[in-house]
């Protein structure tokens, strides 16, 4: 039996799987991972590129606890997720499109944490706030692709790209409503 | 239930698009978790510093940042809308039926209505007013702190409970 049948079919693995209380559970945890680690940094992001400008970005470091909760929660979870069906997970495309968009949004949050507050640039010159800006619009692209890839790896490949092109485009209307009408709806403040 | 139609809360249009279109209840579901990443994660955010953590943030301009947690409520509604009315769609089910049967559609439900008590009651009840204009370093009173804690909890507890409903069903 391969590695991945012998996780897949392990006393955790079915133990998890017969008891609706833990599967559900964990499933739930694994969520509530996502807002807080995507929550804090996507809120950084956000004040970043110029949402509540007046907010001073030094305190939203005080935040990252909560963020990094949310991390050892979604690995906890993420690693008892992949042991219950990993047969499925190894030969499913998203499933690695997710992982990698995991792993960007880490590694932007990394850049991004090292640019404002480990003695980077930070946004005091007109090339720091580019470079800010940069990693901030790539962490959100790296979360929304993780969320959207995780979210559909149950459905067919058909139903996944389907899917993946109307988040596009929800997300391009979003952008433009923002961009003409932020303001009057209080979503961007000068 | 409440004399009501099985059929009651079910939307023939919705109904039709979901079985038309096989990406319609996914990308909701996507939006649905985009809704909440922007409302549970900004409340939280809001919560904490109100309960006290992060005090060199004032909490005035953090304030700006609860329009997004507004558009992620309008997100999480009107999808939430779609997987109700159309229901019957995709698993079978008519949403009166759900509503009657599924606990853990009405936890969520339950959850959802005390925290927005829990919400009048800060806004209404003037407590926003005293912490508003906080200082970066100064405390929130005692009474915001419990409401802050309440309001936490409560959409933790929405997410939670909102993660189980297919298992309801």
């Amino acid at each position: 039996m391969g590695i991945l049948e012998a996780i897949e079919t392990s006393g955790f693995s079915m133990l998890v799987k017969q008891s609706g209380t833990a599967y559900v559970a964990v499933l739930a945890f694994h969520t509530i991972g996502l807002i807080f680690l995507a929550g804090v940094s996507g809120a950084t992001a956000m004040r970043v590129l110029g949402v509540a400008r007046s907010m001073p970005l030094a305190p939203i470091k005080e935040f990252y606890p909560l963020m990094y909760a949310g991390l050892w929660i979604n690995v906890l979870t993420g690693s008892v997720l992949i042991c219950l069906y990993p047969t499925e997970y190894v030969v499913d495309p998203s499933f690695y499109i997710k992982i990698g968009g995991v792993v960007a949004a880490l590694t932007l949050v990394q850049k991004l944490k090292n640019h404002l507050y480990g003695g980077g640039e930070g946004m005091d010159t007109p090339a720091g706030v580019k470079k800010a800006k940069t990693l901030a619009a790539s962490l959100l692209v790296a979360w929304l692709v993780a969320t959207v890839t995780g979210r559909v790896i149950a459905y067919s490949v058909t139903t996944k790209v389907q899917t993946a092109i109307g988040v596009v485009i929800v997300v391009i209307l979003g952008l433009l409503v923002i961009r003409f009408a932020g303001r009057s709806l209080g979503l961007v403040k000068s | 239930m409440l004399g009501l139609p099985d059929t009651f809360l079910q939307l023939g249009f919705v109904e039709d698009l979901i079985i038309a279109y096989n990406w319609v209840w996914p990308l909701s579901e996507v939006l649905h978790f985009v809704g909440l990443i922007l409302l549970v994660g900004i409340v939280t955010i809001y919560d904490l510093r109100v309960m006290g953590v992060a005090k060199s943030m004032p909490v005035a301009p953090l304030r700006q940042l609860l329009p997004w947690a507004v558009l992620g409520l309008i997100l999480c509604v009107f999808t939430g809308l779609v997987f109700v009315t159309g229901l019957w769609a995709n698993v079978a089910t008519h949403p009166m039926q759900a509503v009657a049967t599924d606990v853990y559609l009405q936890l969520k439900l339950i959850f959802i209505a005390l925290a927005g008590i829990n919400l009048l009651v800060f806004y209404q009840g003037g407590v926003s007013r005293s912490v508003d204009n906080l200082a970066a370093g100064e405390d929130a009173p005692p009474l915001a702190k419990f409401i802050a804690a309440t309001s936490m909890i409560l959409w933790i507890g929405v997410v939670y409970w909102g993660r189980l409903i297919p298992w309801g069903l």
